[in-house]
């Protein structure tokens, strides 16, 4: 749901919105279109100038031609009116439109070409189209817009896997939000994959609580290894995740009843995530860019110093109730513990509710800089503090009208 | 007395050049969908490519449910083959610049199609509409998001190539002057069918897009029954697109979950699960 609008006006106001030079309007990337703004407008004009009278010798071909390609037009231009519907029902994500992306083009100047006016006139209208739109795009650069790493020689992404990962099979676990299941390949092909990033806790209640009871159970314990991407500014003299990350990593890992082996780390260096992130970085940053390969035991009870969870429960339901689109009930889990206070995920949403010991809830919309406070946790209770489900920082408006 | 030429825009465009008009276009594409990636001298890995991509195009070869569970996250489950390519040519060693010039030249596919509709909307034979199809073709292209898939993994582009190619053969009955006929509407019917159940197959996400689909059978062909034959016979194509794309993913994921559509609508394929013994 993260582009689908969240009232009729900005549902109708997306072929417009499209055309704000924003990120985050119709695709995550800045992808200004100005291409439905001319549809719409042509259209208008076609209709106005059809009624007004017509000049000789100025209409589009000869009358066979002029009704086929009108017919054309007009069916393509209501298909896509169609189509538009459901896309914004469902996603309104534009990489899942671009058949109708691309259609839009034809329409555009098809219309251009039903417009009772000179060749000249026509053909200049559509040349200065296709010139203001490609300056749009020259200006939102589109080339590199959704690269992280680039793949130049081979291979396709650096990392020294060592020869035993590579002979031997193990069982594979990944915590961070980005799998980097690109390596996969790169280990042992009989080798077993599971990001606990996405994995439900083990239970035997739901099905895939049991597959990931399963997959850990049957993992031989002296294979059971995590591979994780080098927390800047966390590692030790050896490159090998420090005391405070190795703790957040058993934090983490004690719901699936595993644990770090202490001392059983190695370094991985990976010219693939050096070349990751913004700007330069120093020859010490280069060099602890890499994964760490850790060897993982099964553990029994919660990890030591863990905290208590589910403390405020009555909180986030209460929140749930009042806006249940953005925080669908229950969350995606269980409530995890902070060191103040108590996080719910709501990754459907792509939304945080945090509420702290002090008192404080809040919460954070991805695309938000900060989370936003909502009000005293009694207040929320007794629904005193009510949270605007249309006014959401960083997801409500239209383009020009967000705040982050 | 020398007939006057008349203005260049009216005049007719040789006869060979209409003919080649198709060929041009797509080599001229061609050329411009190349000079992305070469010029950026690499292929770009985003976030979905470091997080599924490659997995998936490896899964393609040899699903991997056996093993793993979730070793993509819940991207793990999606239709892989359009990522093989992509896959095949990280594993076989190959320059950034080489796959993306491969997966480049692979999207001059959904230029024809772009360029059957311009042909629609814009017909005759004229330097004028030859001008005005080329320039509709360019701005079909001319979209940060369809031209941020080049030199990238992003396989988008390509999954909505055969949804294009339905809408373009559905089109191809109407855009004609002259009637088709029966024979000849049917065909193009059942291809533009197959095209949509392949879209549909290739990427789910194409699914609600082809709503529309029906409604452009409807026109291609004329009376009341005749019509809702041609919606029916789109709709056995779909049906066959679909599964021929997705026939044997959609069982892996059946035998393996219980849910050809694994993990959408788990819920709905209860019953069924039930009803059939599904031990999973």
């Amino acid at each position: 749901m993260r582009f689908q609008p969240d009232n009729w006006l900005e549902a109708l106001s997306r072929p417009v919105a499209m055309a704000a030079p924003d990120a985050n309007v119709y695709v995550e990337i800045m992808a200004p279109d100005f291409r439905f703004i001319f549809v719409l407008a042509l259209l208008v004009l076609v209709a106005a100038m059809s009624l007004a009278p017509r000049r000789r010798g100025a209409e589009a071909g000869d009358g066979t031609h002029r009704r086929a390609g009108a017919r054309t037009v007009f069916i393509l231009a209501a298909a896509l009116a169609t189509g538009f519907v459901p896309w914004l029902a469902t996603t309104a994500n534009g990489r899942y439109f671009l058949a109708g992306l691309l259609i839009v083009g034809p329409v555009c100047v098809g219309l251009a070409w039903l417009l009772p006016l000179t060749r000249a006139m026509r053909l200049a209208l559509a040349v200065g189209m296709v010139a203001l739109q490609a300056f749009v795009v020259q200006q939102s650069i589109p080339w590199r817009a959704w690269t992280m790493a680039s793949w130049n020689e081979p291979p396709y992404f650096h990392v020294d896997v060592p020869p035993e990962s590579r002979a031997r099979p193990a069982t594979y676990v990944t915590l961070s939000a980005i799998s980097y299941s690109l390596l996969a390949p790169m280990f042992h092909p009989q080798s077993r994959w599971i990001s606990l990033h996405n994995a439900p806790f083990p239970d035997r209640v739901t099905a895939d609580g049991r597959r990931t009871a399963d997959l850990l159970a049957k993992a031989d314990p002296g294979s059971l290894t995590l591979l994780a991407p080098a927390v800047p500014g966390m590692l030790t003299p050896q490159r090998l995740p420090n005391a405070g990350v190795s703790g957040a990593i058993d934090q983490q890992l004690a719901p699936y009843q595993l644990a770090l082996v202490p001392g059983a780390c190695r370094f991985l260096a990976s010219r693939g995530l050096a070349d990751m992130g913004l700007g330069d970085k120093t020859p010490r940053e280069r060099s602890q860019s890499g994964f760490w390969l850790c060897q993982l035991a099964r553990r029994q009870g919660a990890a030591p110093g863990a905290l208590p969870a589910n403390r405020h429960d009555a909180v986030f339901k209460a929140l749930e109730a009042q806006c249940p689109r953005l925080f669908p009930p229950g969350g995606d889990r269980d409530s995890q513990a902070l060191p103040n206070g108590e996080v719910r995920t709501y990754l459907r949403a792509e939304m945080k509710a945090y509420v702290y010991d002090s008192g404080e809830v809040y919460y954070k919309y991805y695309r938000a800089l900060n989370p936003v406070l909502v009000g005293k946790a009694d207040d929320v209770l007794a629904g005193r503090s009510r949270l605007d489900c249309g006014k959401i920082r960083g997801r409500s408006g239209l383009p020009w009208e967000r705040e982050i | 007395m020398r007939q006057p030429h008349p203005p260049l825009l009216e005049r007719a465009v040789p006869a060979a050049l209409l003919r080649w008009e198709v060929v041009l276009v797509c080599l001229a594409a061609w050329g411009c969908f190349l000079a992305i990636p070469l010029s950026l001298g690499e292929l770009g890995l985003g976030w979905d490519a470091l997080n599924h991509h490659i997995y998936l195009g490896w899964t393609a070869e040899q699903h991997r449910f056996d093993r793993d569970f979730l070793g993509a996250g819940y991207q793990s489950f999606q239709s892989p083959y359009l990522y093989w390519p992509v896959y095949r040519m990280a594993a076989g060693g190959w320059t950034g610049t080489a796959a993306g010039a491969v997966l480049a030249s692979l999207h001059v596919i959904v230029v024809w199609p772009v360029w059957m509709l311009a042909r629609g909307c814009v017909p005759g034979a004229t330097m004028f509409d030859f001008a005005m199809r080329v320039l509709a073709v360019a701005l079909a292209f001319m979209s940060s998001v369809v031209l941020s898939a080049f030199g990238s993994s992003m396989n988008d582009l390509l999954a909505a190539a055969p949804l294009v190619w339905a809408v373009a053969l559905a089109m191809e009955p109407v855009t004609r002057t002259g009637d088709p006929g029966p024979a000849a509407a049917c065909r193009w019917v059942l291809l533009s069918g197959l095209c949509t159940g392949l879209a549909v197959a290739v990427k789910l996400s194409n699914g609600p897009l082809a709503v529309f689909m029906p409604g452009l059978w409807l026109l291609c062909a004329r009376g009341p029954r005749r019509r809702l034959a041609a919606v029916l016979l789109g709709s056995i194509g779909t049906l066959a697109g679909f599964l021929l794309g997705y026939g044997y993913w959609g069982w892996l994921l059946w035998r393996h979950f219980g849910n050809p559509l694994f993990p959408f609508y788990d819920h709905w394929f209860a019953p069924l699960r039930a009803w059939v013994g599904w031990a999973g």
